[in-house]
Formats: C-alpha cells, sequence, structure tokens
C-alpha cells in the first residue's frame, strides 16, 4: 500500500475526517463503477456510493490494515448493493429502462460517446441476466482484477463457491450474448425491405 | 458427450497445458454446443475487458461530505435524547419506587395527618432553623465565616460549570462523543 494512503488510513481510522474525505475523493471512481454495474442505474448507483462511503465511515475503526482497503471498500459496496437487488427483486420493465438509459458522459466526442454507450449498454444488459452475487463476482473478476481469493474474501464465500460461480456466470454470459446477437440478427432480417 | 471438461477450459485457456490446449481444439471441431460456447465467451471477454470504469460524478465528494455532517448532527440528537431520556426514566422511576416505598410503611391516613402536621409546624420549623443559624453564626469567628461563605460560593461555581460543560459537551458531541 502507498505510504500517503496508509497515512491516510491511519489518520481516518483516528477520526480524522479530511483524511476520510480524501479516501472518498481516491476511491470515488472505483466504488461508483462497482454500483453502477450492480444496479444498472445511475441515480441508484450515487445512492448506493454515498450508502458504502457512510458504512465505511462508520467501521473504519474495526478494518485490519493488513487487508487491502480498495477490497474492503468494494465489499462493503458489493454487499450493500446484493442486498438491495434481492428487496427490489428487478422486474424485466426495469430491465428494459436500463438498456434505455444513457448515462451523462463528460466526453465531448459524440461518435465515441455513442460507441461507448451502446457498449456500456449491451454489458449492462448481460450483467442483469445474472444473480447479483454472480454479478458481482465477474464485476470484481473483470474490472478490479481481483483474484479467486479476494473475491471470496470481498463476498464471504469459499473459494470453491467462487470458482463455481464465477463459471456459471461466464456460461450464462455466453449463451446470453450468442442469444442476444440471434435476436438481433433476426430483428434486422425482419426490418429490411422485400423486394 | 460430455462437454464439463471442455466447458471449463474453454473459460480457463490461459491455464491450459499444450496437449490440453490440442484435446480442447480437437473437441471444438466436432461439438457444436461447445464452439457456440467459445465463441460466445470470446466476444463476451472482449467487451468486459474493454469496457472502462465509469467516472463517478463530480458532486460525490460534496455530497458525501453533507450528508456525513447531517448524519452526524441527527446521530448526537439521537444520544442526546436517549441520555436524556434514560435520565428522565431513571428518575420517574427513582420517584415511582420513594413513593411505593412510603405508602407501603406507612398508612395513607397516617401519612396525610403527618403532612398536615408537617405544614402546620413549618414555620415554627424555620424560626428555629433561623434561631439556629444565628447561633452558629454568632460563635463563628468572623473570618471563618467569610472562609465559609468562599467556600460554598467557589464549590458553586464549580459544580455550575462542570454542568454547563458536561451540557454544552451533550449537545455539541453526542454522548459518544462522535
Amino acid at each position: 500500500m502507498i505510504n500517503h494512503e496508509m497515512d491516510m488510513l491511519i489518520r481516518a481510522q483516528n477520526g480524522d475526517e479530511e483524511a476520510f474525505t480524501s479516501l472518498v475523493l481516491q476511491y470515488q471512481n472505483p466504488v461508483y463503477n462497482l454500483c453502477y454495474r450492480m444496479l444498472g442505474n445511475a441515480q441508484e448507483a450515487e445512492d448506493a456510493a454515498q450508502e458504502t462511503f457512510w458504512r465505511a465511515y462508520q467501521a473504519i475503526r474495526r478494518y485490519d490494515r493488513n487487508r487491502s482497503f480498495a477490497t474492503w471498500l468494494l465489499s462493503i459496496a458489493a454487499h450493500y448493493c446484493i442486498d438491495q437487488q434481492r428487496k427490489k427483486r428487478i422486474t424485466t420493465m426495469e430491465i428494459e429502462d436500463w438498456m434505455e438509459e444513457v448515462i451523462p458522459d463528460h466526453t465531448p466526442e459524440p461518435e465515441k460517446q455513442i460507441r461507448e454507450n451502446e457498449e456500456r449498454q449491451s454489458i449492462q444488459s448481460l450483467l442483469s441476466s445474472l444473480n447479483p452475487q454472480d454479478r458481482a463476482a465477474v464485476i470484481l473478476r473483470y474490472w478490479y482484477e481481483c483474484s479467486e481469493e479476494e473475491i471470496s474474501q470481498a463476498l464471504q464465500l469459499s473459494v470453491s463457491a467462487v470458482k463455481s460461480r464465477l463459471h456459471r456466470a461466464r456460461l450464462r454470459l455466453a449463451q446470453q450474448y450468442q442469444s442476444q446477437q440471434y435476436a438481433m440478427t433476426e430483428r434486422i432480417r425482419d426490418e429490411s425491405p422485400a423486394f | 458427450m460430455s462437454h464439463l471438461p471442455f466447458e471449463n477450459w474453454i473459460f480457463d485457456r490461459e491455464k491450459l497445458t499444450p496437449s490440453q490446449i490440442a484435446e480442447l481444439e480437437a473437441h471444438l471441431q466436432t461439438c457444436q454446443q461447445c464452439k457456440r460456447i467459445q465463441t460466445g465467451w470470446k466476444e463476451v471477454e472482449t467487451l468486459l475487458h474493454s469496457t472502462p470504469l465509469i467516472p463517478a460524478p463530480p458532486q460525490i465528494v460534496n455530497r458525501f461530505q453533507a450528508s456525513l455532517a447531517e448524519r452526524k448532527a441527527q446521530r448526537q440528537k439521537r444520544q442526546v435524547r436517549i441520555a436524556l431520556f434514560a435520565l428522565g426514566g431513571a428518575f420517574v422511576l427513582a420517584s415511582m419506587v420513594f413513593v411505593l416505598r412510603l405508602f407501603w410503611t406507612v398508612p395513607p391516613a397516617r401519612l396525610l395527618s403527618d403532612l398536615i402536621g408537617w405544614i402546620t409546624l413549618a414555620p415554627q420549623r424555620w424560626s428555629e432553623f433561623q434561631y439556629i443559624l444565628y447561633y452558629w453564626g454568632s460563635q463563628i469567628p468572623p473570618l471563618a465565616l467569610v472562609a465559609l461563605v468562599f467556600l460554598l460560593t467557589g464549590w458553586s461555581i464549580l459544580l455550575l460549570t462542570l454542568w454547563f460543560l458536561t451540557f454544552q459537551r451533550l449537545s455539541k458531541l453526542g454522548v459518544r462523543g462522535q
């Protein structure tokens, strides 16, 4: 861990709010991204990120400095999002809303923005086909490059359970992708004018 | 046909030995189901690796700071309310125990007559108390009397300051000091 970050952590554990705020500043992107990938909605992701930082603030004294702070923080975010998903029991309608949603982008290039939005929608609709815990495992594996051990710590699962979840999720994603491609091909064929 | 080892191998290609890769390739030539999974997974994997982190909205830190201040204030208020409620409850409970104890040992008629007697004798007791004070006041040397007044005043100021500081701390920092 970087010395500056460790210094901030020690200060935050001693009740220094400014130090904790600098940790929020440092980790806002990874936490927000995880929440967005889990929940698929910008507003809910922001609320979830706020809740994650508040829970981390309350529990910072119990944080074990031998563990990775990023994994600890992402673990809080993942658990919160999994709980939210369970409470919400997402309907098909909401999944469709995710696909329709266009997240505000700060880049000035419109083509890049459109391409990125398409990718986001595509990846989001694939992720939405997974159950919350499998989704969290995939997000931690591919966006944060967490090892299976780190995922097991973050999600409080055994390593074998993580392996099994990742396998199931990958299989599901591959099948879902093929179905989407098939549906898209069919739609294009139906829409093309018959001469 | 069994797909299980091959399905696992499709997802963990980088961990395979050359002979396992050859075995997988041979299987993919004959199995359409695994072939589809591999094609789909390759696309998904590319998508997963190419999709960047979404940047957090710019207001997230400011919102956190505001929310932190608000939540802390709410928690402090709650703690003060709990502490005051507990104190009040303890006082009411103690009073109730005292009153009950009084009623258990003394019959109500006796209690009433004692109360009337005490009220009747109150002016007399007050004049007796004044006499005692006057008597002891005349016995004590004037210097000791001044010292006593200073001592009592000092203690009163000290206790009042302590009470004021405690009250201020409770209302500003909350019971647990957070």
